[in-house]
């Protein structure tokens, strides 16, 4: 029987080993790159979603008040959504709380200007969101948006404007 | 035992080792190309349905009811996991139990007065009748109602 430091492997060691290591090393490499996509791709969804939250609150919010019955012409019950009322404009003008009253995202203030581009007025009014009863971030961002509109001034007159709304806010922590 | 590579005949070994490292990575590129696709798929689903994203949707879709100006239905099922919802103080919390060791919970905001607490639910219908927003279980029925239907994942 041989002795064990007689045995010859020959060169099975290069043979093997470096299709094994290169092997082990795509394995790992594979690994890798699973565990990274993985978590930056995860983690990139839910950023853009938080990234968004400003403009997104904007836009839902001008679409509410272009059909509150705050601003807006109404007959018999029924809402002329994106038609304002010229009466009603100079009634927030002066004191914005009906709309404001429960209308606006917590721990956000929201700033409506409304242009008569016909006779060139304008109506400028805002108003604050509630206190937040969860945690919100330190750091407020800000958007604005515009949407065209109509201003009913009587039965007989109807001028073209538009809608410009700001939405500042702080962001669920 | 000693072992070695087939031999082939004409060909020498560093030759046969570069043909098996190929073959390995084209074996090796063809699973990836076909994972690929089912791991985004798991990726997505897992994004769709997290207590994350159905708050911010809900709380959206809450909101813009409000837009209507009749009474409307929308019906959003965004998973077949059950949820927990409660708003109260303009505040939407969603709150889901994946497994048994995960609990997921998030919360979003909205721009209406609505207070509602809904529990173990996969399915959500909000409804605007009149100047009244509710998410009631099972929705409800409202003549003349505009529905809408969102599926999620």
């Amino acid at each position: 029987m041989k002795k064990l430091s007689e045995i010859k492997f020959g060169r099975k060691g290069v043979e093997f080993g470096i299709p094994m290591v290169i092997f082990t090393v795509l394995s790992l490499a594979l690994v890798v790159i699973f565990a990274y996509l993985f978590y930056f791709q995860f983690f990139n969804i839910k950023t853009t979603v938080n990234e968004a939250d400003v403009q997104r609150h904007a836009y839902t919010l001008a679409n509410v008040v272009l059909s509150s019955n705050k601003i807006v012409y109404d007959n018999e019950g029924k809402i002329y959504r994106g038609i304002f009322d010229k009466t009603k404009l100079d009634s927030l003008n002066s004191n914005a709380g009906p709309l404001f009253s429960n209308l606006g995202y917590p721990a956000s203030s929201t700033q409506i200007t409304v242009e008569d581009l016909d006779s060139d007025t304008k109506w400028s009014f805002g108003g604050d969101g509630p206190q937040s009863s969860v945690p919100i971030q330190a750091q407020q961002k800000t958007y604005q948006v515009v949407f065209p509109i109509t201003i009913r001034i009587s039965v007989t007159e109807i001028h073209a404007g538009k809608m410009t709304l700001q939405l500042t806010e702080k962001s669920l922590a | 035992m000693h072992r070695s590579w087939p031999a082939v005949k004409g060909v020498s070994e560093p030759t046969t080792n570069t043909l098996l490292i190929v073959g390995g990575l084209f074996i090796l590129i063809a699973l990836v190309a076909t994972i690929f696709p089912v791991f985004l798929d798991i990726l997505k689903t897992a994004a769709l349905d997290s207590a994350d994203l159905v708050a911010k949707e809900l709380s959206e879709l809450v909101t813009v009811s409000a837009a209507a100006t009749g009474d409307m239905q929308i019906t959003y099922n965004p998973s077949n996991l059950k949820y927990d919802v409660d708003i109260k103080d303009r505040i939407l919390q969603v709150d889901v139990q994946r497994t048994p060791d995960s609990h997921e919970s998030s919360a979003a905001k909205i721009a209406v007065d609505v207070e509602d607490s809904i529990q173990k639910v996969s399915t959500f219908n909000v409804i605007k009748s009149g100047n009244e927003i509710s998410i009631p279980v099972g929705g409800n029925n409202i003549k003349k109602i505009s529905q809408i239907s969102i599926q999620g994942s």
